[in-house]
């Protein structure tokens, strides 16, 4: 098989993907592309929306579609690492002797739906984001190696923030992308109705095997970036940097910090996904502008000023987007 | 092409098709870019030349630039044209940028310029082929023209109306339009000019009637100036160019008419004693000549004159040779004394020139006033027009003040220093320099003595600045308390009736606020309640 027969039988799967997660999603359609971007990135996704949006249906829906094992936790503060990565129990043999045995927690799974993670402590947030970054557990002295692929999906209720512990900063570097459940429209609402209170839910069938999954994340990683558009990525990054001589006014005035290099890296590789979306081999000036909201918004900290006046990180990515040349000087 | 591709990658003639297509077409697409940026640098540089032109044009028919018209418009076009297209073609596009603009242009999402871009580098062939395939698949423009438009801006659209500016300049005469019309309508120029040309229209009469031949030349010229004021095709500043202009030239003629009648050289009129003064005997001498001529006089009665060497110098006529005629005549031979009297006639005559182009320079002298003349000082004859105004009207003959402001005899009186009146010439512009240097009568104190006035030093003086903290004082208060008191205790009164205060200190509390209202310290009440 050809590499370009390939990029024809990657797009065609994809297309499969998303057509059993419609099956059973109403709308949605860039949150479905932001988590498809991710996974085939091997990157992790913060997903923020008010409850019931369909969000686990979403994670639960994409489990099933691509064959992949599925997990749920739901996050309280009394949930501790071990409730998570598992802990080593004492079990005894026929012969009466005892010894350690690691029981692996919820995280060793492909798909893990970490439910409102706001609400764990801070501790037990930090064991899945260690087990995210490294994709392995450590217990005692004995490393144990998260299945392959990996992916977490974080949700966030953005409006009950009370008992909560925010995400810091540099946890939330850690997860790719930040996508945002947006309400259903009036039409959608009512092919949700029809969906979830009619007949049976639908079926979902698998159309992509782990190691199919394997080869189509491998050729996103190949798809071209030019120096141009790298540039271009480049310009948009340090467009949120308040201290940039190129940023726009809305970035001086309300930013406090700007991405980071990981956010960079983040808005190319979604972008490469989304190129792949589109049967590109290339990444294109509209990749990254489709990219950059996602990638830049859970990474730009607005100062005093931003936040009492009530500014939008959306606007400025938007001011950011709009601002930047596309065509070097 | 600048994107050169190395050979033996990417891009060899065994390249497959579609990247040869995107070769081409790139290649198609720079030559466009570089046609539409030739076509647009040079539409610049011709309306840059047009207008360039234009005001070249303007310069040589005004006649401030003495250069032949047509050379210098084709050379200020062609140097525009060229300028341009050289400019566009050291600023040749670079091909990646011509890929990147036409991705951009035809929202080819990249795929050209990627695929240029992998092509230049040596890229992956694979890659590269399947990157080209997937651009040609795309939407490649099949006429490269309208990838790079040439845009007709502004430029294009100014370029034919700075041509036909450019025709209506070179054929026109411009300088005869901007002549003839009347640039101002001011006016005080235009009365002035009436008043000169009648002034001009009385002095050609008069010069007619005397067969004056310099005042009738002045007048005629003095009578075409004011017409053109008249007319209104003068501004006020050209008027007053053309006004001393005209005023140096008849000071010349005039000088020169003094020259004839005295043969001799005069200097400024200022130390011009007897300019518009004839000698008092001139007439009474031309007439015994003519009663000698006539035989109606004898000899002796010109003793008186052949005596007054003074007056025969002023005549301007040498006392021996008068004497030598006369002996003639006695002799008789008559054409000495009638040669005498020819030179007395034509010496009357010329003075009679001068008379009247004086009186015509005291007419400019009054225009030049009413138009706001600020150089006065500067006409060549050395008059102010504040002096002039002394003159006490025009044509006042024999009496009257001399233009700087003096009598003639203080004019005679200042003769000296620079030679006697009428004398060898010597009177000049050092005298009048001397008379300048010398003070002013109105610079003299009642004794006589000169006022010294010392030069000022124009410039700005010292300032000095203070700044003072005044730390405030107690002032007694302005309201009287006497009147506050009256009401203050009532008001106590009623206070204490309807407060629940305990009835021993009811007292202590009338004490304290009556202490208060009269500016006594309240401690004074408590004191005494302690006690």
């Amino acid at each position: 098989m050809s590499q370009e027969h390939d990029v024809e039988w990657a797009q065609e799967r994809l297309t499969a993907v998303r057509r059993q997660v419609e099956r059973r999603i109403v709308g949605h359609q860039d949150l479905i592309e932001g988590v498809l971007a991710c996974l085939l990135s091997g990157g992790h996704v913060l997903l923020e929306g008010v409850p019931g949006l369909g969000k686990t249906l979403l994670v639960k829906t994409l489990g099933d579609a691509l064959h992949l094992e599925f997990a749920r936790i739901q996050f309280t503060p009394d949930l501790m690492p071990a409730d998570i990565l598992g802990t080593q129990m004492v079990l005894q043999d026929e012969e009466g002797r005892r010894h350690f045995q690691f029981q692996p927690g919820p995280v060793f799974t492909q798909l893990l739906l970490a439910d409102e993670i706001n609400r764990a402590t801070p501790k037990t947030q930090s064991a899945l984001l260690e087990a995210m970054e490294e994709k392995r557990v450590t217990v005692g002295r004995t490393e144990h190696p998260l299945a392959q692929p990996f992916m977490v999906l974080a949700t966030q209720n953005p409006i009950e923030m009370e008992g909560t512990y925010p995400l810091p900063e540099a946890q939330l570097d850690r997860f790719m992308l930040k996508l945002e459940a947006r309400y259903p429209s009036a039409a959608e609402l009512a092919q949700i109705v029809d969906r979830a209170a009619g007949a049976a839910p639908a079926a979902v069938t698998p159309v992509l095997t782990g190691e199919e999954l394997d080869t189509v994340k491998s050729m996103v990683r190949s798809v071209v970036v030019a120096g141009h558009v790298k540039d271009y990525a480049v310009r948009l990054v340090l467009a949120t940097h308040p201290d940039n001589a190129g940023s726009p006014s809305g970035t001086r005035r309300y930013v406090r910090h700007g991405a980071s290099p990981r956010g960079l890296l983040a808005m190319i590789m979604a972008a490469k996904a989304y190129a792949m979306f589109d049967r590109r081999l290339n990444v294109s000036f509209e990749d990254l502008d489709a990219a950059a909201a996602p990638a830049l918004r859970h990474r730009i900290l607005l100062n005093f000023e931003g936040e009492a006046e009530g500014i939008g990180v959306e606007s400025l990515i938007e001011e950011i987007v709009r601002e930047t040349p596309k065509a070097p000087a | 092409m600048n994107g050169a591709v190395p050979a033996g990658r990417a891009g060899d003639q065994g390249a497959p098709w579609p990247v040869l297509r995107v070769e081409k077409l790139v290649g198609e697409l720079t030559r466009a870019r570089l046609l539409q940026r030739v076509i647009e640098h040079c539409l610049v540089g011709l309306l840059v030349a047009l207008v360039a032109s234009v005001v070249a044009v303007l310069a040589i028919r005004m006649q401030w630039l003495a250069l032949p018209l047509l050379p210098t418009v084709v050379a200020l076009l062609g140097a525009g044209l060229l300028c341009a297209g050289a400019t566009a073609v050291a600023s040749r596009p670079d091909s990646l940028r011509v890929a990147i603009d036409a991705d951009l242009a035809l929202h080819l999402k990249q795929r050209l310029s990627t695929t240029w871009e992998l092509l230049r580098a040596g890229g992956d062939a694979g890659l590269v082929a399947r990157l080209a395939e997937h651009a040609v698949r795309a939407r490649l423009p099949a006429r490269v023209e309208h990838v790079f438009p040439v845009r007709y801006g502004i430029c294009a659209r100014l370029v034919p109306v700075a041509a036909a500016l450019l025709l209506v300049v070179s054929t026109v005469d411009v300088r005869r339009i901007v002549e003839s019309a009347p640039p101002v309508s001011d006016r005080a120029v235009i009365e002035e000019g009436a008043r000169l040309r009648e002034f001009a229209r009385q002095m050609a009469e008069q010069a007619a009637r005397e067969a004056l031949t310099r005042s009738a030349a002045a007048a005629q010229s003095m009578q075409r100036l004011g017409a053109r004021m008249e007319s209104g095709a003068l501004s006020r500043s050209q008027s007053l160019d053309r006004l001393r202009q005209l005023d140096s030239e008849l000071d010349a003629e005039r000088r020169a008419a003094l020259a004839d009648g005295r043969e001799v050289q005069t200097g400024p009129l200022d130390v011009e004693p007897v300019e518009s003064r004839p000698a008092p005997g001139a007439s009474a001498l031309r007439q015994l000549l003519q009663d000698l001529l006539d035989g109606r006089a004898s000899s002796e009665e010109l003793t008186p004159f052949t005596a007054d060497e003074q007056t025969l110098a002023q005549l301007g006529i040498d006392p021996e040779a008068l004497k030598d005629a006369l002996d003639r005549l006695d002799a008789g031979d008559r054409d000495a004394v009638r040669r005498i009297l020819d030179d007395l006639a034509r010496s009357a005559q010329s003075e009679r020139d001068a008379a009247e182009l004086r009186r015509a320079q005291r007419q400019l002298d009054q225009a030049r006033r009413s138009l706001g003349d600020t150089v006065g000082d500067a006409s060549p004859s050395g008059r102010a027009p504040a002096r002039a105004e002394g003159a006490g009207g025009e044509g006042d003959g024999d009496g009257e003040a001399s233009a700087d402001g003096m009598s003639p005899e203080e004019g005679i009186e200042g003769a000296p220093l620079g030679g006697p009146p009428g004398g060898s010439g010597s009177a000049g512009e050092g005298a009048t320099e001397r008379r300048a240097e010398a003070p002013r009568p109105s610079d003299r104190t009642a004794s006589g003595a000169a006022v010294v006035r010392p030069e000022g030093q124009p410039g700005e003086g010292r300032v000095f600045v203070s700044e003072a903290r005044v730390l405030p004082t107690a002032n007694p208060a302005t309201t009287d308390t006497t009147a506050i008191a009256a009401r203050f205790q009532p008001q106590l009164e009623a206070v204490l009736a309807r407060e629940d205060v305990p009835p021993h200190r009811k007292a202590l509390i009338r004490r304290y606020f009556l202490n208060l209202s009269q500016g006594l310290p309240p401690t004074d009440a408590r004191d005494e309640d302690q006690r």
